[in-house]
């Protein structure tokens, strides 16, 4: 028999998905070969014989049925107002609660990464222990199955976006670490920068999670030389979470969709990495972290490339801004001015638009970074998958290795059960199966989420894959950067922090 | 907007209804209520959950309507909606029902073309049945893939929006459902040629 790369063309043949040119050469090796123009016979012959199989057909009152059915529910009425309208028959739904696990569950993500990379004077570290107990009781239900929603909810999203985010509106929400401080990484876009009131939060009644609720004290920053007004969003990330009604449909249903699953890799030159939090659809990550060297250049360096990529971020670059986007901490009797160690930014923006400045990111920093999901597909395509699985396994063997070297933890409490003994047969095990079922594939493997050598193609085929999706959406993205202490000298600017190690398990 | 995947046809019809003309909408329902049935009917293997989630995906594009952005061709979007209405149901129904499609005489089954003799429609039917047990021995994805790229003829690209999948993975699906179809159907020829009188 011939062998599967011929069986593929007559497959492409069939489907009509080949050249004038290609296909004139499939035809000439089915003539030169008898076995192969039989197997090409035997397709053509089984999808005729699907394509003749009775038809099936409903009658004609069908249609009046159905906007009879309409009509009847007063919840069935074409939404053609804004978005506003569109979202508030949603918030009565499925979205609010999910709103709130997809919240608890990317909290958990930003802390588990933050965390073990925060050096150890990191005030988020002495929220450790708060942000596990959240954790463990979101973590669960975030990565289990969700049920489908019953529509199409990206379209709804994309339009609920265009009527309701300002153009280049960003969000800055200062110092992750800050005690003072929070990332809401669902916070509404809607929410005006200026501390307005919105116009579309829910009634107080319609909030569930009444225990999760907190006074969120606003400050309003200024810079020294001007720069734009920034809202601080109290409390500290690990104290709080977000109120169903604080977040914006769209994040709460991107948020929803979200596994769980955060992907990061490892260090490099500049001192830049990132992390994704990976999502179902064939989209851009909506969260992604990165880690910077904690000096003037990098972040400057970093600017640079937001501000070619269109995205209009600053991160303040020297000590002076940096303070003076900060508040005054109480410590111990007096007041101590604390240094931002990092800074989350809501923006709006086309995938194009993120690819360019994360390919900018990447290029300048080496930022390794891959989506797993994306991966496990393009790879069984080319049925390579238990090549990859094997090659990504050793690369986190790797990384154990150099990071239990360096007392570097994050990567164990990233993997979960990713040093599972057998991982690395993992692969061949997929193999045998139907290597295109990434949920078959998470079955056999731990969930590990392993950057790869390949990740700057991984990263050019999934903004690709986002951009035929859906070229034209503004889609929100969540940035956030924290600035790391590389040379792990102690910091004098922040207290020193309880160890990390008991957050990593 | 991008509307150049919607025909001109589909386009006005939806503008109307965005207008607030429901009774538009009506045109595009019956334009596409038996593709997306044949489809629901293919995928679920019951005629009556296909008929609700046919009727629930269209009160859905209806209400959704506002979201389309004409991206797609409106068949794909609307497909997609009753995917994931079907892919729901699916999730929730209990693992014990089981249909027999070839067994279900509610429905008039029309074949294609001219109306065969009856011995030659005996034969069809037989084969009919046999191509029926053989797809319901696929996996769901496989025959989802199957019922999408064969039976509603959709090309790469929809299936891999419908789906959600990227295009190679689509491919190589459909490569792999076919070669799972083939299969299932020389036992299944394999079972008959041993017991004749059956």
């Amino acid at each position: 028999m011939s062998n599967l790369k011929n069986q593929q063309l007559m497959h492409d043949l069939l489907d009509g998905q080949l050249s004038d040119e290609q296909a004139q050469r499939a035809r000439q090796m089915m003539a030169d070969d008898a076995e192969l123009a039989e197997f090409y016979e035997s397709l053509r012959e089984q999808q005729s014989a699907l394509r003749a199989l009775p038809k099936y057909s409903l009658d004609d009152s069908f249609a009046d049925r159905v906007l009879a059915a309409a009509k009847s529910n007063p919840d069935n009425k074409v939404q053609t107002g804004p978005a506003s309208t569109v979202l508030n028959n949603r918030q009565s739904g499925w979205w609010a609660p999910a709103a709130v696990v997809g919240t608890l569950a990317a909290m958990l993500l930003v802390t588990l990464f933050v965390i073990p990379n925060l050096s150890p004077e990191s005030s988020v570290a002495r929220n450790e222990k708060s942000t596990a107990d959240e954790s463990a009781g979101a973590e669960p239900t975030a990565s289990e199955p969700e049920e489908q929603p019953e529509a199409d909810e990206d379209s709804v999203i994309t339009k609920d976006k265009s009527d309701t985010i300002k153009k280049n509106q960003q969000r800055v929400i200062p110092s992750l670490n800050d005690s003072a401080t929070d990332v809401q990484l669902g916070a509404s876009p809607s929410k005006n920068l200026d501390g307005e009131k919105r116009s579309d939060r829910p009634p107080e009644d319609a909030m569930p999670q009444e225990n999760l609720r907190k006074s969120i004290p606003k400050q309003e920053l200024s810079s020294d030389d001007g720069r734009e007004k920034v809202e601080r969003m109290a409390p500290p990330l690990t104290d709080r979470v977000a109120e169903p009604s604080e977040l914006a449909p769209p994040q709460s249903a991107e948020l929803k969709r979200m596994r769980g699953d955060i992907v990061s890799g490892p260090q490099n030159n500049a001192g830049a990495q990132m992390a994704v939090v990976k999502g179902t659809q064939p989209a851009a990550p909506q969260v992604m972290v990165f880690n910077i060297a904690d000096n003037q250049e990098s972040i400057q360096k970093v600017n640079q490339m937001l501000a070619d990529g269109g995205i209009g971020l600053k991160l303040p670059a020297t000590p002076q801004e940096r303070f003076s986007a900060n508040s005054e901490k109480e410590a111990g009797g007096r007041r101590e001015a604390q240094t931002q160690k990092s800074f989350a930014f809501q923006v709006e923006a086309t995938p194009e638009q993120m690819q360019k400045t994360v390919m900018e990111l990447n290029t300048e920093t080496d930022i390794v970074a891959i989506d797993t999901d994306k991966l496990e597909m393009q790879l069984a395509d080319n049925e390579l998958q238990s090549q990859a699985k094997s090659l990504r396994t050793r690369e986190f063997r790797r990384q154990m290795s150099d990071a239990s070297g360096s007392g570097r933890q994050g990567g164990g409490g990233l993997g979960g059960g990713g040093m599972a003994p057998g991982a690395s047969g993992s692969g061949s095990q997929a193999e045998g199966s139907d290597g295109d079922d990434d949920e078959a594939d998470s079955d056999s493997e731990p969930e590990l989420n392993l950057p790869s050598a390949q990740s700057i193609r991984d990263i050019d085929e999934y903004f690709r894959l986002a951009r035929e999706e859906d070229k034209l959406a503004k889609r929100s993205y969540t940035l956030i950067f924290i600035l790391q202490d590389r040379n792990a000298s102690p910091s004098t600017e922040t207290a020193p922090a309880t160890p990390v190690d008991s957050k990593n398990k | 907007m991008n509307k150049s995947s919607v025909p001109q046809e589909d386009q006005v019809l939806i503008d109307q209804t965005l207008d607030g003309n429901t009774a538009a909408f009506g045109g595009l329902v019956r334009k596409y209520q038996n593709r997306l049935y044949n489809g629901m009917v293919n995928m679920l293997r019951n005629e009556a959950e296909a008929e609700d989630v046919v009727q629930d995906a269209f009160i859905l594009a209806l209400t959704k309507l506002s979201s389309f952005h004409g991206n797609s061709a409106f068949f794909t979007w609307l497909y997609r909606i009753a995917y994931n209405v079907a892919v729901s149901r699916i999730r929730r129904r209990k693992p014990t029902v089981s249909l027999n499609m070839g067994s279900d005489d509610s429905r008039p089954m029309e074949f294609e073309g001219d109306a065969p003799a009856p011995d030659e429609r005996i034969r069809r039917i037989e084969d009919v049945e046999q191509l029926h047990q053989a797809l319901d021995n696929l996996s769901d994805e496989h025959r989802d893939v199957l019922v999408l790229r064969e039976m509603q003829e959709l090309d790469y690209e929809a299936i891999s929006e419908i789906l959600d999948l990227p295009i190679g993975t689509v491919r190589s699906r459909i490569h792999r459902a076919r070669s799972q179809l083939k299969h299932q159907l020389e036992i299944l020829m394999a079972e008959k040629k041993r017991s004749p009188q059956n």
